[in-house]
C-alpha cells in the first residue's frame, strides 16, 4: 500500500504537526516559547521508562508522561507569567537546557547514553489519529472562550486584563496545554525510534516547532499545521540534492520570512478560503 | 554407427559433468545486493571513511571476478553522520525499501546498541567491523560483530604500557557520553589496571562535543599519576594529549578502539610521540594478502594507511561472499526472509576464515576473535609494538 | 590547583566575553536577538584557521583577517535578516537569523567537512611558571588579545563621537534620528564591530582549544546569550563580568563535580537571574525593551 520509507516520513510528519501544534497553544497567548524540547524530553523519558523499565502498558505510559510533562509545564508557567518578550524566550530556552542537562545525568534512564529498550509503539494509524485530535483541539479552542481570551492576550495583555479576562489563567493553561502535547509528541517520538539521548532534546529541537510555526503562520493554528507539513516534506523533496539540503532548509526560512513575514497562512488566507468552501458560515475574515 | 556416436556423447557428457566438481549454489537475480551504514562523517568520521574505500575496493575486485556466485555485487553505502538516529532509519530503509540481504556496519556502539534490539522486528543481520563495548551483540541473534571488543584490545596493551613506562599509578579520563568510551572509562579500565598493579588515582569525564579539557588536565597534573588513560575516540583523545602537554604534562597516554586510526597520530604528532594504543588490526602485516589491500587502500585514500575498521570491512565483505556462495543462497525476491536467515546462520559458522586481519573466526557471543595488536606512536604514524 | 582552574576559567570567560559583547550590543541597538552570531564566531575560527595554515604561524595576520572577514559578513546578515524585517513582527529575525545561523553551519560542513580540524602546532610554545601556576605563552596571548579588544570597545563607546552614536541610537532611535544620527549607518557599525569581536574570539579559540568544527557556534552562541542576560542586556561592561563569571564557574563546575554538569550551571544562573534579578548583575543601562 504505502512503501514502508514513505510511512517513516508521515509518522515523522505526524510528529512534527503535534510537536508544531504544541508551541501554538503558549504562543497564541502572547508566550513564546523555545523550550518544547524540554517538554518533549520529560514526555519521551517518562513514558519509555513506564514501558520498558516498569512494563505498564503503552496508553497509560503515554498518558501518565504527558500529564508529567503537563505538570512541569505548570511549573515554569508560574515564573513564566512574570516575564515577557525576549525575557520569556530566554527563560525558556534555559528551561530547556536545564532539562537537557537534567537527563544528561541521571543514570536510571542512561544518562548520556540514551535509553533503550521501548517498545514499537508509533504506527501511522495511531500518529495520525493524535495529530488529528490534536488539530481539532486547536481549532476547538481557538474558536472557544480562552481561545479568545488568549487571542485578547496576545494583542494587548494590560487591555485584556482591564476588559476582565483572567490573564493568569489563561497563559497558565496555554503553556499548560501546549507542555502536554509536547509531551506527547515526545513519547511518540521514544516508541518510533525506540532510543532517546538527551542531546536530541536540546535548543535544535526547541527551534523546530518555532520554525514550523514561524514560516506557516503565526496568526491561526493553520499555520502551525501547514509549517510542519512543508518543512518536513520539503527536505525529503529536495532529497536528490543531498548534502545541500539542511542547508536550503535554512535558506528557504529566510526567504519566506522577508517575502512574507507573517508567515504562509495568516487570517486573510484562512478567510479567503472559508468564503471559498460551499456553505461557509457567516463568519467575516478576522 | 548413430548408437556408437550417441554413447561417445553420453560419455563425454557424464565424464565432463563429474569432472566439474560440486555444483556451487546458484546465485540468481541480477546483483547481489547488500547494505552498508557507515560514520562516514561526524566524530567518528574516519572509521566511516576507512570502511568506504575498503568496501569499495572489496567489490571491485570480487566483480572483475565474476561476482558472488556469478552475479554482480552491489553495496549500498550509507553516511550515519555517527548519530544514532539516521542509523536506525537508514537501515530500516535498506531493509525495507532497497531490500538488502544483510547489512555491513554500523561501526559505533552506541549505533549497533541502538539498532540491534530491532533486528529481531526486521530478521536481517547487521555485522559491524569497529564495534568495541563489550556484550552488545547478545543483544539480539541477528546482531555480529568481526572485531574485538575494548577488553581484549586494552589487555595487552596495558601489560605494554606498564612495562615501557613503569606504571604504578594512572588517571583515567573517559567520554561519558559515548557508549564504548564510558565502558572503557568504567569498567575495562580500572579493571585491567588493577590487574597490572597499576593504582587508579581517579577518573574524569568529559562530554564528546566538548573542546575545553583545562579543567580536568588541570586536576590530572594536581594528581601526578605515572600514565593517563583515556576512553575516547581520535580527535578529543588528540585535544586531550595536546591540553596536557600545553599545561606541561609529561605522562604517557593509553587508549584503544576508536582512538586507534592514522588521524590521531597525526594530529598528536610530537606531543603524542610514544602513545600506547590496542587495536584490532595491523596494516603493515608483510601477509600477501594484506599488503596488496595496504597498496590498493593507500591509492584510494591518498597515502592514508587503513584503520582497523577499514581492515575488517574488507574482510566482512568477502566472508559475506563466502556466506553467500556455500549457504544455499538463491537470491530470488520470493526467497528474500529465507536468504537472510541463511546469512545469518552461515555467519555463526564462520571459523578460521582467511582474512587480512588474520584469521577470524566468530565466537558463539557473536563476537569475532584473535589476537590484538598494540600500536605506538611513531613520527606522527600509527606503528606495531611487538608483545 | 584552585588557582591554575581560576586561570582556566578566566581564559574561557574572555572568549565568552567577547560573543557576548557582540550580542549586547546588537540588542542594545535593535532590541534583537541575533541567533547567528554563534556562527559567525565559527566562521571566524576557520578564517584564523586557514590563515595560520597559509603564512605557517602568523596570528597577528589571522586575528585581522578574522576580524575583518566577520565583520563583514556581519554587515551582510544584517542586510538580509535584519533590514528588511524591520516593520515586521518582532520575532521574525528569530526565524531568519535561525536560518542564516543553518546556512552558515552547512556551508562549512560542505566546504571544510564536519571533522574538527586542528591550529597546526607551529605557534612557538613557552611556559612560564608563576609560583604554582603554569601559563603557556598562547594563555598569555589569549587573554592579552580579548583584554585589549575588551578596552577597544570600551573607548569606542565612551571616547568617540561614533561611540557616543551607537549609546544615543541605543537608548532611543527615533531620537537619536531626530537629532541628526545617521541610524543605518550606527546599526551597520554596531553589526561591524560585534561581529567582528565574535571572529575574534573565534580564533583565540582554535588556538586555545586547538580545534574547530563548523558546530562549535551552537554551544558558544546559547553560552553567549547566558552571558548577555547575566551581564545585564545591552551592558557591555556586564558582558564582560558575566563572561569571566560564567567561565570561571564552569570551569569549577567540571573541575569539583562532573563534565556533565557543565551546563547546568550557566542554566540554572539564567533561570535564577530571570526569576530575581532580570536587570542582570549590572544592571540594564538601557530601557527594558519587550
Amino acid at each position: 500500500m504505502i512503501g514502508p520509507y514513505l510511512e517513516d516520513v508521515l509518522i515523522q510528519l505526524g510528529i512534527n504537526l503535534i510537536l508544531a501544534l504544541s508551541l501554538y497553544f503558549p504562543l497564541s497567548a502572547g508566550q513564546l516559547s523555545l523550550g518544547q524540547g524540554g517538554f518533549m524530553a520529560i514526555g519521551a523519558y517518562v513514558a519509555s521508562w513506564l514501558t520498558a523499565a516498569v512494563g505498564w502498558p503503552w496508553p497509560i505510559a503515554f498518558a501518565v508522561a504527558a500529564a508529567a510533562a503537563g505538570v512541569v509545564g505548570a511549573l515554569v508557567g508560574l515564573p513564566a507569567l512574570r516575564v515577557r518578550g525576549i525575557y520569556l524566550v530566554l527563560m525558556t530556552m534555559a528551561f530547556g537546557e536545564i532539562v537537557r542537562v537534567f537527563f544528561l545525568n541521571f543514570t536510571p534512564t542512561g544518562a548520556a547514553q540514551g535509553f533503550r529498550g521501548m517498545p514499537f509503539v508509533t504506527s501511522l494509524p495511531l500518529v495520525a489519529v493524535l495529530a488529528l485530535a490534536t488539530a481539532v483541539l486547536a481549532a476547538r479552542t481557538a474558536g472557544s472562550r480562552m481561545g479568545r481570551a488568549f487571542a485578547a492576550i496576545n494583542r494587548d495583555e494590560l487591555a485584556a486584563e482591564v476588559i476582565g479576562v483572567d490573564v493568569t489563567r489563561a497563559k497558565l493553561a496555554s503553556f499548560t496545554v501546549g507542555a502536554v502535547v509536547a509531551g506527547l509528541a515526545g513519547a511518540l517520538w521514544a516508541h518510533y525510534v525506540q532510543f532517546i539521548e538527551p542531546e536530541e532534546f536540546g535548543f535544535a529541537r526547541s527551534v523546530m516547532p518555532f520554525t514550523f510555526v514561524v514560516v506557516g503562520g503565526i496568526e491561526t493554528f493553520w499555520g502551525a499545521i501547514v509549517g510542519a507539513a512543508v518543512l518536513t516534506l520539503l527536505p525529503e523533496w529536495l532529497r536528490f540534492l543531498k548534502e545541500w539540503r539542511l542547508a536550503l532548509y535554512g535558506v528557504a526560512m529566510l526567504a519566506v520570512m522577508i517575502v512574507r513575514p507573517q508567515g504562509l497562512i495568516d487570517h486573510r488566507l484562512v478567510g479567503a478560503v472559508r468564503r471559498w468552501l460551499p456553505g461557509h458560515a457567516k463568519e467575516v475574515a478576522r | 554407427m548413430r548408437y556408437r556416436w550417441l554413447t561417445v556423447i553420453v560419455v563425454v557428457a557424464l565424464v565432463m559433468g563429474a569432472g566439474a566438481g560440486p555444483a556451487p549454489a546458484k546465485v540468481g537475480g541480477k546483483a547481489v545486493k547488500l547494505g552498508a551504514i557507515y560514520s562516514i562523517t561526524g566524530k567518528g568520521a574516519e572509521w566511516g571513511e576507512h570502511s568506504k574505500i575498503a568496501t569499495e575496493i572489496a567489490v571491485e575486485e570480487i566483480n572483475k571476478a565474476g561476482g558472488v556466485g556469478g552475479v554482480p555485487l552491489e553495496v549500498i553505502v550509507q553516511d550515519t553522520g555517527t548519530e544514532v538516529a539516521p542509523a536506525i532509519s537508514l537501515a530500516r530503509k535498506l531493509i525495507l525499501e532497497d531490500k538488502v540481504l544483510a547489512i555491513m556496519g554500523p561501526c559505533f556502539s552506541s549505533e549497533f546498541e541502538a539498532l540491534a534490539p530491532l533486528l529481531d522486528r526486521l530478521k536481517t543481520m547487521i555485522v559491524s567491523q569497529c564495534s568495541a563495548k563489550p556484550g552488545i551483540s547478545a543483544l539480539s541473534q541477528w546482531a555480529f560483530r568481526n572485531t574485538l571488543t575494548s577488553d581484549k584490545q586494552l589487555a595487552p596493551a596495558v601489560e605494554v604500557w606498564q612495562k615501557r613506562y613503569s606504571v604504578k599509578s594512572a588517571a583515567i579520563i573517559y567520554d561519558s557520553a559515548d557508549a564504548v568510551s564510558a565502558a572503557e572509562g568504567n569498567a575495562v579500565l580500572p579493571a585491567l589496571l588493577k590487574k597490572s598493579g597499576i593504582e587508579v588515582k581517579e577518573s574524569l569525564t568529559y562530554q564528546t562535543k566538548d573542546i575545553d579539557f583545562s579543567a580536568q588536565i588541570t586536576r590530572v597534573k594536581a594528581l601526578n599519576p605515572d600514565g593517563i588513560a583515556l576512553g575516547a575516540c581520535y580527535q578529543q583523545a588528540a585535544n586531550i594529549v595536546r591540553e596536557a602537554r600545553k599545561q606541561g604534562l609529561k605522562q604517557p597516554f593509553l587508549a584503544s578502539a576508536c582512538v586507534g586510526s592514522p588521524e590521531f597520530a597525526k594530529l598528536v604528532a610530537k606531543d603524542g610521540e610514544g602513545s600506547i594504543i590496542g587495536s584490532a588490526g595491523w596494516p603493515d602485516d608483510p601477509k600477501p594478502k594484506t599488503a596488496a589491500f595496504l597498496k590498493k587502500f593507500m591509492e584510494k585514500s591518498g597515502g592514508k594507511k587503513p584503520n582497523y575498521g577499514g581492515m575488517r570491512s574488507y574482510d566482512n565483505i568477502y566472508i559475506t561472499k563466502m556466506v553467500i556462495e556455500t549457504g544455499g543462497v538463491t537470491n530470488e525476491p520470493k526467497d528474500l526472509d529465507a536468504d537472510r536467515d541463511r546469512i545469518r546462520v552461515g555467519w555463526t559458522k564462520v571459523k578460521d576464515f582467511d582474512g587480512i586481519t588474520g584469521l577470524t573466526t566468530i565466537n558463539p557471543e557473536r563476537d569475532g576473535a584473535g589476537k590484538a595488536t598494540v600500536l605506538t606512536v611513531k613520527d606522527g604514524q600509527l606503528v606495531k609494538v611487538d608483545y | 590547583m584552585l588557582l591554575q582552574q581560576l586561570v582556566n576559567g578566566v581564559m574561557l570567560g574572555a572568549v565568552y566575553a567577547l560573543i557576548a559583547i557582540g550580542y549586547t550590543l546588537i540588542f542594545g541597538v535593535l532590541g534583537m536577538l541575533h541567533l547567528a552570531h554563534g556562527e559567525v564566531f565559527m566562521l571566524g575560527a576557520f578564517v584564523g584557521l586557514v590563515v595560520v595554515t597559509v603564512t605557517s604561524g602568523n596570528v597577528m595576520l589571522a586575528l585581522a583577517a578574522a576580524m575583518v572577514a566577520t565583520g563583514l559578513l556581519g554587515v551582510l546578515i544584517e542586510r538580509v535578516a535584519f533590514r528588511p524585517l524591520r516593520g515586521a513582527h518582532h520575532l521574525a529575525p528569530l526565524a531568519t537569523t535561525i536560518g542564516v545561523g543553518i546556512a552558515l553551519q552547512e556551508t562549512a560542513r560542505w566546504y571544510f567537512g564536519p571533522e574538527q580540524k586542528g591550529f597546526p602546532a607551529t605557534i612557538a610554545l613557552t611556559l612560564w611558571e608563576l609560583g604554582p601556576l603554569r601559563v603557556s605563552s598562547v594563555q598569555v596571548f589569549i587573554l592579552a588579545a580579548a583584554l585589549v579588544l575588551m578596552g577597544a570597545v570600551s573607548l569606542f563607546l565612551g571616547r568617540t563621537r561614533a561611540g557616543r552614536a551607537v549609546r544615543a541610537t541605543a537608548e532611543d532611535p527615533t531620537v537619536a534620528g531626530l537629532l541628526g544620527v545617521n541610524v543605518n549607518a550606527v546599526v551597520i557599525l554596531v553589526f561591524f564591530v560585534a561581529s567582528a569581536l565574535a571572529g575574534a574570539a573565534g580564533v583565540l579559540v582554535g588556538l586555545a582549544y586547538n580545534s574547530v568544527h563548523p558546530f562549535i557556534g551552537v554551544q558558544m552562541g546559547i553560552k553567549g546569550l547566558v552571558v548577555m542576560l547575566l551581564g545585564g542586556l545591552g551592558n557591555v561592561p556586564g558582558a564582560m563580568v558575566g563572561g569571566l563569571v560564567l567561565g570561571i564557574l564552569e570551569v569549577l563546575g567540571v573541575a569539583y563535580f562532573a563534565s556533565s554538569y557543565r551546563d547546568a550551571f550557566a542554566f540554572g544562573a539564567v533561570m535564577l537571574m530571570l526569576l530575581l534579578r532580570p536587570e542582570g548583575l549590572l544592571g540594564l543601562r538601557l530601557p527594558r525593551r519587550d
